[in-house]
């Protein structure tokens, strides 16, 4: 058998600890490891799969139809720009075209030092404190340009 | 055992006011943490206050009283009970509020005094993280009420006081218990829908931040009455104010004896247990929030049979809104009547709204249903900012549409506000000022609809992009007039040919914006 790196070993035995082998398990799961490596690994989709009884392209079919689980290491600086009705209306579309240009991406790309990644979100559910803006899993809301820019250059790293 | 009940709930009285007694500070000073004023520094404030005065009772945290204008707000309870309220505050205020040099702001008089606050009424103004005070401020006495009543008693209650699902379907609530405890199948599930993925709808999150106990006690007299025994609070990934106020308030009720086995000495046992979404608008629908509980895809299932004779491992399961839940409590404490007496004849209770846009006053508010658009919007709402008239306003997020400012009149009810197919659904209400696009509005609209196909069915998975296709080539310089009536019966086609609830209505924004709206953007292609 191969041989396995610390990080799986750690995290067999986690889902051994805490989790019954049953398939209602799967988001608990999925967010533990989300939440432990920031994303979902394809080592620990195997694994889960494993762990669950169910096979891995079912776990992974399941999991991609969720909008809010990565299976790609995210950037260093993770940027959501809300876009709903009233973020988009009150200052939002703004708060974007300022920062495709300041970071020089547009939305959906990451920058080539890979420390900055840009998106759209559709709602922050701050819609009474247009416009808002994610960075790294914190909003903030009555955000403008300048707050943006030191929100990235402040926030620390997922 | 009737005894028992009775007797145990009047011991919890006791024991929570001694506990209160003995943390009574000479001024008390709250401040409103919840999701919104999170985001415009309420923590900071918090941890400065808490730096200042760092004993252990001097200063509470709350939820948000739904005044997000005034956010972040501190309120200042002196020795003599008088209130006094400091509104946008900045940490640097904190020291001025402690020394008393700062004038309090006004009392939003006009914000509240139109509000009927029955399921809001504890938000911003009490500890969530403190069942005691839940407890001596007469909660979870309902839930003793109804350990002593059998389910059937409890269902006529809640059939009497016509009790709808907040959610957005509107279904009676008392046929969907009665219809799961029918049913001879064990166990019985219930769910909580909290899930709340609806862009510019955000009074779950404020509900679970400001009043989880008022929930649970719905949640547990739900599953006594529906004779469920397991109940899921399916919260959305991303509200984790919300997950850590629900779980400390579950974790308090276990430990009260509220929750678990023999629930106030009875033998109803029931156990809660929180689970996480992922994401996404179709899990409001609710055969798809069984199949991710069940760990399946997002996907809808087909319906017949129904969550409540097959849901959950073919179990039944009750599927209900933490807002419907939340009026439960006051329903069985007050009669089903004093409820029904709210609003409309036709449709009873309250709504609650989720105000935004470019108004003076937007934030969380609750109506009697019946309550005009125009009341909410310059009433409640302020009116509209300095500069800013009112173009349009979008009801009900992106599976119903927009109404233009010769429909302010419609008061909000159950189910369509216009044939269009304008819904009040959650309640969310966002004002659209004259700067607005109406081809933006209706492509973002379109647009979600889009990416939250789950791709299941092939009208909603082929036809919503198709529709965002048209939305844009109208904006851009080669749209047609054809193409207006194009759209029409592309949305009308997937509505009516859709699997579940989001396909159903997925054409609806393009629809209603049409409806009122078509002059200007037929102007809009004509002029390009």
């Amino acid at each position: 058998m191969k041989k396995q790196a610390p990080e799986q070993i750690f995290l067999r035995n986690e889902l051994k600890d805490q989790y019954p082998r049953n398939r209602t398990q799967l988001l608990p799961v999925l967010h533990f490891i989300h939440h432990k490596f920031g994303y979902l690994p394809d080592w620990a989709i195997e694994l889960t799969g494993w762990h669950l009884g169910i096979p891995s392209s079912e776990v992974y079919g399941s999991l991609t139809s969720y909008p809010e689980l990565r299976t790609k290491k995210p950037a260093q600086s993770v940027v959501r720009i809300c876009t709903g009705l009233s973020c988009w209306f009150n200052g939002g579309k703004d708060l974007l075209d300022y920062a495709e240009s300041t970071f020089a991406i547009k939305s959906g790309q990451t920058t080539t030092d890979g420390k900055i990644s840009l998106n759209q979100a559709p709602c922050g559910y701050i819609c009474s404190l247009a416009p808002s803006v994610e960075v790294n899993g914190t909003w903030t809301g009555q955000a403008t340009p300048e707050m943006l820019k030191s929100l990235v250059e402040e926030t620390p790293t997922a | 055992m009737k005894q028992n009940i009775s007797g145990t709930y009047a011991d919890l009285v006791k024991q929570s006011h001694l506990i209160r007694q003995n943390s009574v500070a000479a001024s008390k000073y709250n401040i409103q943490v919840g999701h919104c004023s999170k985001s415009v520094g309420a923590v900071a404030i918090t941890e400065e206050f808490q730096r200042l005065l760092p004993d252990e009772i001097s200063v509470t945290t709350s939820g948000c009283d739904g005044s997000c204008f005034n956010s972040p707000q501190v309120t200042l309870m002196d020795h003599s009970g008088i209130e006094k309220h400091f509104h946008r505050v900045k940490p640097a205020d904190v020291e001025k509020i402690v020394s008393g040099t700062l004038a309090p702001s006004s009392y939003e008089q006009q914000f509240f005094s139109l509000q009927h606050r029955i399921v809001l009424d504890g938000c911003g103004n009490t500890n969530p993280y403190d069942i005691h005070e839940y407890i001596s401020n007469g909660g979870y006495s309902a839930l003793a009420q109804a350990l002593l009543m059998s389910p059937e008693e409890i269902i006529d209650i809640i059939e009497n006081s016509e009790l709808r699902g907040r959610g957005g379907a509107y279904f009676p609530v008392a046929l969907k218990w009665k219809s799961a405890l029918q049913t001879d199948k064990t166990p019985r599930y219930l769910v909580v829908n909290c899930e709340e993925g609806e862009p510019g709808i955000f009074k779950d999150r404020h509900l679970m931040e400001g009043v989880p106990h008022k929930i649970i006690e719905g949640i547990t007299i739900a599953a006594y009455a529906s004779g469920a025994s397991k109940a899921y609070i399916y919260i959305n990934a991303e509200a984790n104010l919300s997950n850590d106020r629900m779980s400390t308030a579950l974790e308090h009720a276990i430990g009260n004896g509220i929750l678990g086995n023999n629930i106030l000495q009875s033998n109803f046992n029931l156990d809660i247990e929180i689970r996480r979404g992922a994401g996404g608008y179709v899990c409001g629908e609710e055969t798809t929030l069984i199949n991710t509980i069940e760990g399946d895809r997002r996907e809808p299932r087909l319906r017949p049979p129904f969550p409540t004779e097959s849901g959950i491992m073919g179990k039944p399961t009750v599927i209900n809104n933490p807002e419907t839940l939340s009026s439960i409590p006051f329903i069985i404490r007050n009669g089903p009547d004093k409820f029904k007496n709210i609003g409309l004849a036709s449709d009873s209770g309250t709504k609650i709204i989720s105000l935004s846009g470019p108004v003076n006053r937007p934030g969380v508010i609750e109506v009697p249903m019946g309550t005009t658009l125009r009341e909410i919007i310059y009433k409640i709402g302020g009116g509209l900012r300095k500069e800013s008239e009112l173009k349009a306003v979008a009801v009900g997020g992106p599976s119903s549409g927009i109404l233009p400012p010769s429909e302010l009149e419609t008061g909000i009810k159950p189910g369509q506000l216009h044939e269009s197919g304008v819904i009040l659904g959650a309640g969310g209400i966002i004002v659209l000022s004259n700067g607005t696009s109406i081809l933006e509005t209706m492509r973002i609209l379109a647009q979600y609809n889009a990416s939250e196909s789950c791709g299941k069915c092939t009208p909603c998975r082929e036809g919503t992009p198709r529709m965002v296709d048209f939305i844009d080539k109208l904006s851009g310089s080669n749209g047609s007039i054809n193409d207006i009536s194009e759209i029409k019966i592309l949305a009308t086609l997937i509505n009516a040919s859709s699997l579940c609830g989001l396909g159903q209505a997925a054409g609806n924004p393009v629809l209603s914006t049409l409806r009122f709206f078509e002059e200007e953007v037929a102007e809009f292609v004509k002029q390009i």
